[in-house]
């Protein structure tokens, strides 16, 4: 059985528990309250140093011209419009969108569609395992072997040739260098994301689907009324997870399309490969205030974001 | 829990966070002081294993051994000013270091951290009496190694850019080179008649393919003229007749399909590979690419090195594109006159001969014996004019080179736009590139 457990009762838990503590003058309150801070400092302390102060140090630095040693130019926001205004930056944030939504479109579909199949399929446990190896070989690795399968004589045009294509297309050419790349980055969180849905969907109680077999429903039926409500708050998860993958995708692109002393051709880059070259191409004076900038815009659009799917999958919690 | 705690611990945080991130932002600006020259800390650019890595290993074993200098050596590889440029500007990590003009030009001259090494060329040379290091290094070597009127770079190694092709697969090409671009465009031609794949390209690292018209240009113009070019912040040098010419050079490549199958959807070093188990007739390319290629080479592969023919270039010898590897003390070194003696040791005619034959490449002294795939290399270097690979622009305008060149010149050199529409669009593009960058 399902019940939904209504918002306001789960508010007002902590409210409950707060107004405890501040009633509460007891001595173990009192020893509780002395000991907060020697407990929290000590990570605050580390969280501050390691995450609070990059990110303002990072803000900072994109309102300065800087080449990463020496005086720092302040410029206000001209590093912002600078990047704004650049094709090359426009392209990158673009292929992060498209990244984003276009490739996690893709991925989510697959991994639900896979979720299903796997779901009745004997041996599943070894299917699983399969699906999620991808992830587990380092990207790097991968997207170096990406490269050779589909280059010009590459194992699929030479596959495609023995079966009478006389002229495969050109995978790696600029122009489709990015939706390769695409396609490669789903083969590897289909299997992942796959893995996660799978373990909320084993936890709905098979009864349901029983029931959904008796009243007759077809596959479509079973995921849309079970399947998919059941599992929302571990879908919302992968969203968020998704989203953060997604903004940070870099290793792939560099390792497919760049060499040893190369970048990546700049109609592959994404907004993070965008803010790496800014300071470590082989050449150049760094510019660490355009990286940090690109950075920051990056940082804010995953917070909008995750803000965003946190709003829109809120659901009332259902226990079962 | 107690609200107020919770903000002051908040507050504390974030003013934590705020001093260490500003503190991140300053970084140390003390002087350094003159260290005891008995001792100094050498950063490389080598890794270990690598031939130049042993060649260098075993001058420092001599140079302990005779002058009781101990010198403290990290093999750090490619991106040894990366990781050197944080403690430039307090005390060096390390005395002396070795790299190319660009990289040094971005990450040291721009900050004012790397010394000037006029006065080294003065040092005596130990065991060779009347000679300096400024005897030894020819003057168009240390052109190469020059910023901003200094000597930033002490050039000891060279490579040099041309066609590279089996001598097996052409005999006579060296005794008899062409004369200019028209001339070596027939043997392409017979090549292509015949059957083979003239030209081997990997399109999908930007440079290489940037090299062409590079080549073009300053064959055609000479050395600095592709530089002028790009200096230009109206873009209209482009549009001239010379740039265009060259671009129609470049484009008639691609539309004649003179490159190899595949070269611009395959992933590097998949056409170098095809040129070296001899599927490709020329691969315009650095002196490294001999020792590169050794490995999965035809046998027998007998290297050679054409240079990149003239289009009409002014000046007697024919431009030769090339780089340097050389010695840099930074600015606030501690040891920098020891690490000075050492410079001067290791231009000893013993060393760099050691150098030339264990790393195979070129050295920057004359009158060393070079490797037999290196001769043609510095024949041309002896006879050509060499300047700086890309003239120089790569490392000047970087940041219009990677985003507002690198895209055109792949376009053009796989035959995706035409050479009226590069021009145009290279004019056109660049103009905006430097208005945004102001």
């Amino acid at each position: 059985m399902t019940t939904a457990v209504p918002d306001a009762a789960r508010a007002t838990a902590p409210t409950r528990r707060r107004t405890a503590g501040r009633a509460a003058v007891g001595p173990f309150a009192a020893h509780r309250k002395r000991l907060y801070l020697p407990f929290v400092l000590p990570a605050f302390l580390l969280y501050a140093a390691f995450l609070l102060a990059p990110v303002v140090a990072t803000a900072w630095i994109s309102l300065h011209a800087w080449a990463g040693a020496g005086p720092m130019e302040w410029v206000g926001a001209e590093n912002y419009t600078r990047m704004f205004l650049d094709p090359v930056f426009r392209t990158s944030f673009g292929n992060t969108l498209l990244l984003l939504f276009g490739g996690g479109t893709v991925t989510f579909l697959l991994s639900f569609v896979l979720t299903m199949l796997l779901r009745d399929l004997a041996g599943r446990s070894t299917a699983r395992s399969v699906i999620f190896f991808p992830n587990i070989v380092p990207a790097l690795v991968i997207s170096i072997l990406w490269g050779f399968l589909f280059q010009a004589d590459g194992l699929l045009n030479s596959a495609l040739r023995s079966i009478g294509i006389a002229h495969p297309p050109a995978w790696l050419a600029e122009e489709n260098q990015f939706k390769v790349i695409m396609l490669g980055i789903i083969w590897m969180s289909t299997g992942y994301y796959t893995t996660i849905i799978m373990a909320a969907v084993d936890r709905i109680p098979p009864y349901l689907y029983e029931d959904c077999a008796l009243a007759g429903a077809n596959a479509w039926q079973r995921f849309r009324h079970v399947t998919l409500p059941l599992s929302w708050d571990v879908i919302g998860i992968c969203a968020v997870l998704w989203t953060i993958n997604a903004m940070k995708t870099f290793e792939f692109i560099l390792a497919m399309a760049g060499s040893a002393s190369s970048m990546p051709s700049t109609s592959t880059w994404t907004a993070s490969l965008y803010a790496y070259t800014s300071v470590f191409a082989p050449t150049g004076v760094p510019q660490y205030g355009i990286a940090a900038a690109s950075a920051v815009v990056t940082l804010a659009l995953v917070g909008v974001l995750v803000v965003l799917i946190r709003r829109l999958m809120r659901r009332e919690a259902l226990e079962f | 829990m107690n609200r107020r705690l919770i903000r002051r611990t908040a507050a504390m945080g974030l003013a934590g966070a705020l001093a260490l991130g500003l503190a991140a932002c300053g970084g140390p600006t003390g002087g350094a002081s003159t260290g005891d020259g008995r001792e100094l800390t050498y950063w490389s650019m080598w890794k270990e294993g690598e031939p130049q890595q042993k060649a260098l290993s075993a001058a420092i074993e001599d140079f302990t051994a005779e002058t009781g200098i101990e010198v403290d050596v990290q093999w750090q590889g490619r991106d040894v000013l990366k990781k050197l440029q944080p403690t430039l500007h307090g005390v060096p990590a390390a005395d002396l270091v070795d790299r190319s003009l660009p990289q040094v030009k971005s990450m040291m001259v721009s900050t004012g951290t790397a010394a000037d090494l006029t006065g080294v060329l003065k040092e005596p040379i130990p065991g060779e009496p009347g000679r300096t290091v400024g005897d030894v290094v020819p003057a168009k070597y240390l052109e190469l190694g020059r910023a901003e009127g200094k000597q930033v770079v002490l050039p000891y190694a060279i490579v040099a850019n041309g066609l590279w092709y089996d001598g097996a697969s052409f005999p006579g090409l060296r005794e008899k080179p062409p004369k200019d671009w028209d001339a070596f465009r027939a043997t392409l031609a017979a090549e292509k008649k015949a059957g083979r794949a003239p030209l081997a390209l990997d399109a999908d690292i930007p440079d290489y393919g940037a090299y062409w018209y590079s080549n073009f240009v300053v064959g055609a113009m000479g050395p600095g003229s592709l530089h002028e070019a790009a200096a230009d912040r109206t873009g209209t040098v482009w549009k001239q007749p010379g740039y265009v010419r060259a671009a129609e050079r470049v484009a008639a490549l691609a539309e004649d399909g003179y490159f190899a199958d595949g070269y611009d959807a395959s992933k590097f070093p998949a056409i170098q590979q095809k040129w070296a188990t001899g599927k490709a007739g020329f691969l315009l390319m650095g002196s490294w690419i001999a020792g590169e290629t050794k490995p999965y080479a035809a046998s027998g592969f007998d290297f050679r090195m054409l240079p990149f023919p003239t289009d009409g270039a002014p000046g007697a010898g024919t431009p030769v594109e090339a780089a340097t590897f050389g010695w840099v003390v930074p600015a606030k070194a501690r040891q920098s006159e020891a690490a000075r003696r050492f410079i001067a040791f290791l231009y000893g005619k013993k060393q760099m001969q050691a150098y030339a034959d264990q790393a195979q490449g070129i050295v920057a002294r004359e009158d060393i014996e070079t490797a037999p795939a290196m001769a043609d290399v510095a024949r041309a270097l002896k006879e050509g004019t060499p300047y700086p690979t890309f003239d120089g622009v790569d490392m000047d305008f970087a940041e219009w080179w990677t985003k507002t060149f690198h895209p055109l010149s792949t376009k053009l050199v796989t035959g995706k736009i035409s050479a009226a529409d590069f021009s145009e669009q290279l004019a056109a593009q660049s103009a905006d590139f430097w208005k945004r960058a102001g």
